[in-house]
């Protein structure tokens, strides 16, 4: 175990196999279950994975998980997050990143440990790699106010309509904080249009659903 | 019925009221030509001569710009009962001729509608929604997956800051006789008070947002909501 | 009708195979209505779990299934008049108009799918893709709404629609140990033992995604290797710290005096000028060298021609040396040689004879073959002709049949032509009445308001005299009685005309009712309350037996 496992005819015909990892991250994931002990690499793949899932977690330091070769460490958990995002990308299942593991001589419990997790927490991923991209203000929350003036700085009398302040929004992800996107105010007949507009759009999308 | 509250020079500028009526009507009409084009000096000077008792072309500007601030504080003071209109005037002039307030206050009444609306929503100019595009969008792939299927409504909203819709089009003018310049300072003010918006949403909050929005009206349709803005009013 | 009944059964038909085609609409038992509807609940909601068949006997649980369907339709969006009477006593009327809403909801694509799996797998990605567009789309129209803060939880299953945007932006300079620990010197393995932040640490910046920048880094380190080499010189042109040096060189140079500078710079001018004599003399003595190679490697050649020549005249010189010797020589090994020739030509005529022959034999029974090949062949093809022309026999019996029983499309068109132009021309005719109705209304009130200012004014003028006269007064009472007596008659008039079209009216409804066949239904309602009745009785009985021995014991 302490030594490197035997060596598959694979490693020797084909020094990348998949061709999507970098030899940082063949070496990082080579460490596992060998110069970092089989406790540790558990560990270390479950912390990584919930760094993963959860930036902003707080997980419990394990210093022993740098005491000795906080290189390799370090290495390593770069190698495992690449790999569950690369794997994840590619839209890859417990299978085939057992396939690919198998392939790059790893040591067999590590391999075993790595497929697992993947297995286990593949649709967790896949939602965090879905937000990822480019995207406009994306709009969850929708408030509104029905207004009206009794008295102004420039006219003495009421307008005697109530007006509508529309403020659209959303919640910030890590404090849950409101965020305001975007505000106006319309008029019953304007917001009438702007419900018909809404309307038109889900109607279209009705359409698209059924034919 | 209190009278308008006038300052002792906007009076020392109306004196010129203290004509025939028609002369009054031709000092509206420069009023209302005021409030669209700007000053006229050409015409006052006209005016001023016609007039020929040793009025000069500033005291016709004058008088005309009393008018315009008479008729900016008679639609702020006096509520939508027009049937007030005549009674206020008359206790504010109380040394004018019957013929004269009968076309003041037809002035007043007449170009009420003009400055109402932009004197009652002019205080505080909130953006208003003028418009609305949109596409269904569905996202097949980024750089972090390769394979999705992400269905996305993508909204453009352009906002105003104008008061209303009919005000802009009351204001709006032909470009046609206008300098360059001018029309560029106009284009930079559309700009100023202009804002258009990308957004977008799931198909889900939408149908969410539409419930909203009805529920909203319905509510502003309701007997409470009514009785309260009548009793406002 | 008959016609609309067609489509609908033909509809049914594909729906579920057990509806036969040719069956009347107006003959379905109960059995067969629930059958038909629940079939096209079926395909329009699959996710609905509906009872399929009409059970034969509980009247309570035929009532529960009934009311279960009736609720399904409505949840479809029916907006007809429907409940368990429209399944258990159906009538014509009601059950058409419910079955076409129903076939109008079916899915457009149920045709597509059965040829899609009759073909299976041939589908392309773009219908793949608008397959899944459309569940996807469906899904979010049905799914009820979740706060978005509850969406990674509340949507998990979906896959999707947490509607949360992360930009990608990686940090570019992450920090990591590369691939072989002897590259790194001495300082690096400390650094990176010791005070390197770790990955997480280092993309813990709210700016950057930890995703995103592993991407990054992985593509970076897999194609900077692959690209670096071409890159090289890319990389060296931007290098800044060349200009840098002359940069210094010329200040440090502006510093000495003038003198020296110049004769500096006469020197590299000499030195420039003898560079370049030096390099086009370098330039015509390379030309030389090469047209001096040219001309090496054409003597060469003349060369290697000539020595084959040389050869020659060197052998005939030898022979010529001593002729008369070399001659008799040379004739006695003529002679040798044709000999051993003549000897080597028969050998070859006795082998080639045989082998000759057996080719002949081969040649004749390939022939044979072939032929009987050929004949088979024949044979075969003539199998395939009959089956195909009994096949096309066949189909032709069925396209008279189908050209029979369903009028070709042309035809359909053709009616609905016809109908178009029947309705056009009855909206026509209606505008027509519409127009007249308001002329005589017009001409109604013209000629009454005529009526209404002669009386006024016969009124005023038999009033004034009335005064005077006695039988001015009578006239005047009669004129009132008279007018009195006119509204009246008027107003019976209008009355009529709304006693007619409430009487109209009724028609209609009455008509509506006798359409639905009261009568069988009311009897078939009352059989069931009987059955009911009945089962009631039963149970009853039932509960009494239960009880008695319990009672007794």
């Amino acid at each position: 175990m302490a030594t490197s496992p035997g060596r598959s005819p694979a490693l020797d015909a084909d020094p990348e196999p998949s061709g999507l990892l970098s030899a940082t991250v063949v070496a990082g994931l080579k460490n596992l279950g060998g110069i970092i002990s089989p406790p540790l690499t558990k560990l270390l793949i479950a912390n990584s994975l919930k760094l993963t899932l959860h930036p902003d977690a707080t997980i419990a330091p394990v210093p022993e998980l740098y005491a000795s070769n906080a290189a390799c460490a370090k290495q390593s958990e770069y190698a495992v997050v690449t790999l569950y995002a690369l794997a994840t990308k590619h839209g890859w299942d417990g299978l085939q990143l057992r396939q690919q593991l198998e392939q790059l001589a790893l040591d067999a419990g590590a391999v075993d440990e790595l497929s697992r997790v993947f297995e286990d927490n593949r649709k967790e991923l896949i939602l965090r790699q879905l937000q990822l991209g480019h995207s406009f203000p994306h709009i969850t929350d929708i408030q509104w106010r029905i207004v009206c003036d009794v008295k102004s700085s420039t006219s003495d009398c009421s307008t005697g309509v109530a007006n509508f302040h529309i403020n659209l929004g959303n919640f910030r992800p890590s404090s849950g904080e409101r965020e305001t996107i975007v505000e106006f105010i319309c008029n019953a007949e304007e917001l009438q249009s702007l419900i018909n507009r809404l309307k038109e759009i889900e109607r279209h999308c009705h359409h698209m659903a059924v034919a | 019925m209190s009278s308008l509250r006038l300052s002792q020079q906007q009076r020392d500028h109306l004196t010129l009221l203290q004509r025939h009526s028609s002369d009054v009507v031709e000092l509206c009409k420069s009023a209302f030509d005021y409030l669209i084009n700007g000053p006229n000096p050409d015409r006052y000077e006209a005016l001023a001569k016609k007039y020929s008792d040793s009025e000069s072309p500033e005291a016709v500007q004058q008088a005309v710009e009393a008018l315009i601030s008479l008729l900016i504080s008679a639609t702020t003071r006096v509520g939508s009962s027009t049937v007030n209109m005549q009674a206020t005037l008359r206790q504010t002039f109380p040394d004018l001729g019957e013929d004269v307030l009968e076309v003041l206050e037809q002035f007043v009444t007449s170009k009420r509608n003009f400055v109402e609306g932009s004197i009652k929503s002019a205080n505080i100019r909130a953006y208003r929604l003028v418009n609305l595009d949109w596409r269904l969008e569905v996202r097949t792939a980024s750089r972090s997956l390769l394979k999705k299927c992400q269905v996305v409504v993508t909204m453009k909203l352009y906002l105003h800051t104008e008061p209303k819709n009919e005000n802009r089009e009351l204001l709006a003018v032909d470009m046609s006789g206008r300098s360059e310049q001018e029309l560029k300072a106009m284009q930079e003010d559309e700009r100023l008070h202009r804002k258009d918006m990308l957004v977008q949403t799931d198909v889900s909050s939408l149908v969410h947002m539409i419930k909203t929005l009805e529920d909203a009206l319905a509510e502003s349709k309701t007997r409470r909501i009514r009785n309260i803005v009548e009793g406002i009013h | 009708m008959d016609e609309v009944d067609k489509i609908i059964m033909h509809q049914l038909h594909a729906v579920d195979p057990a509806i036969e085609p040719t069956e009347e609409l107006s003959g379905f038992t109960p059995e067969q209505v629930v059958r038909a509807v629940s079939g096209c609940l079926a395909e329009i909601r699959p996710d609905l779990q509906l009872p399929r068949t009409l059970p034969g006997g509980a009247m309570a649980l035929r009532f529960g299934v009934a009311s279960s369907l009736a609720q399904g339709c409505k949840d479809t969006g029916y907006r007809g008049d429907i409940g368990y009477q429209t399944f258990l006593y159906p009538n014509a009327v009601e059950l058409r108009r419910l079955l076409m809403f129903l076939i109008e909801q079916l899915p457009r694509e149920r045709q597509n799918a059965e040829d899609g799996a009759s073909k299976t797998k041939s589908l392309s990605h773009r219908e793949l893709l608008q397959r899944q567009i459309r569940k996807e789309l469906t899904q979010q129209l049905k799914t009820p709404w979740v706060p978005q803060f509850a969406r990674s939880v509340g949507n998990r299953k979906s896959l999707g629609c947490s509607s949360l945007g992360i930009e990608f932006r990686p940090n570019i300079n992450l920090n990591i140990p590369s691939a072989n620990p002897e590259e790194r010197s001495k300082e690096q393995q400390q650094y990176f033992d010791q005070q390197a932040p770790n990955v997480f640490q280092q993309t813990a910046s709210s700016r950057v995604d930890l995703i995103a920048s592993v991407l990054h880094k992985n593509e970076l380190d897999r194609w900077g290797q692959v690209v670096s080499d071409s890159a090289l010189l890319f990389v060296a042109s931007e290098e800044p710290a060349t200009p840098l040096i002359s940069a210094v060189k010329s200040a440090a140079s502006a510093d000495e005096e003038v003198s020296p500078l110049q004769e500096l710079s006469n020197e590299v001018q000499e030195l420039r000028i003898q560079c370049e004599t030096l390099l086009t003399e370098r330039k015509t003595h390379a030309a030389t060298v090469a047209a001096l190679k040219q001309r090496e490697t054409k003597a060469s050649e003349e060369i290697a021609r000539l020595q084959p020549m040389l050869k020659l005249h060197e052998r005939t010189c030898l022979v010529l040396a001593d002729s008369e010797e070399n001659l008799v020589k040379l004739e006695t090994l003529l002679k040798t040689t044709q000999t051993k020739r003549q000897t080597l030509t028969l050998q070859w005529q006795d082998y080639r004879k045989p082998l000759l022959e057996s080719l002949e034999k081969l040649k004749t029974a390939k022939e044979a073959q072939e032929v009987q090949g050929i004949r088979n062949n024949i044979e075969q093809l003539e199998q395939e002709l009959q089956a195909k022309t009994q096949q096309h026999n066949e189909l032709n019996a069925t396209l008279r049949n189908a050209s029979q029983s369903l009028a070709p499309r042309k035809e359909y068109t053709r009616r609905i032509h016809e109908f178009i132009g029947n309705i056009r021309k009855q909206r026509a005719d209606i505008y027509k009445v519409l127009d007249d109705t308001r002329q005589l209304q017009k001409q109604l009130n013209v000629v009454g308001a005529q009526l209404q200012r002669q009386f006024n004014y016969t009124d005023d003028l038999l009033f004034q005299s009335a005064k005077h006269d006695l039988h001015a007064k009578r006239a005047y009472k009669l004129l009132a009685q008279l007018h009195a007596n006119c509204s009246e008659l008027v107003e019976c008039v209008s009355l009529t005309g709304n006693v007619t079209k409430q009487i109209r009216e009724l028609e209609v409804q009455i008509d509506g009712e006798k359409l639905k066949n009261v009568l069988t239904s009311l009897q078939q309602i009352t059989g069931d309350i009987q059955k009911f009745e009945q089962h009631i009785q039963e149970l009853q009985g039932q509960i009494r037996a239960a009880e008695q021995p319990r009672a007794g014991s």
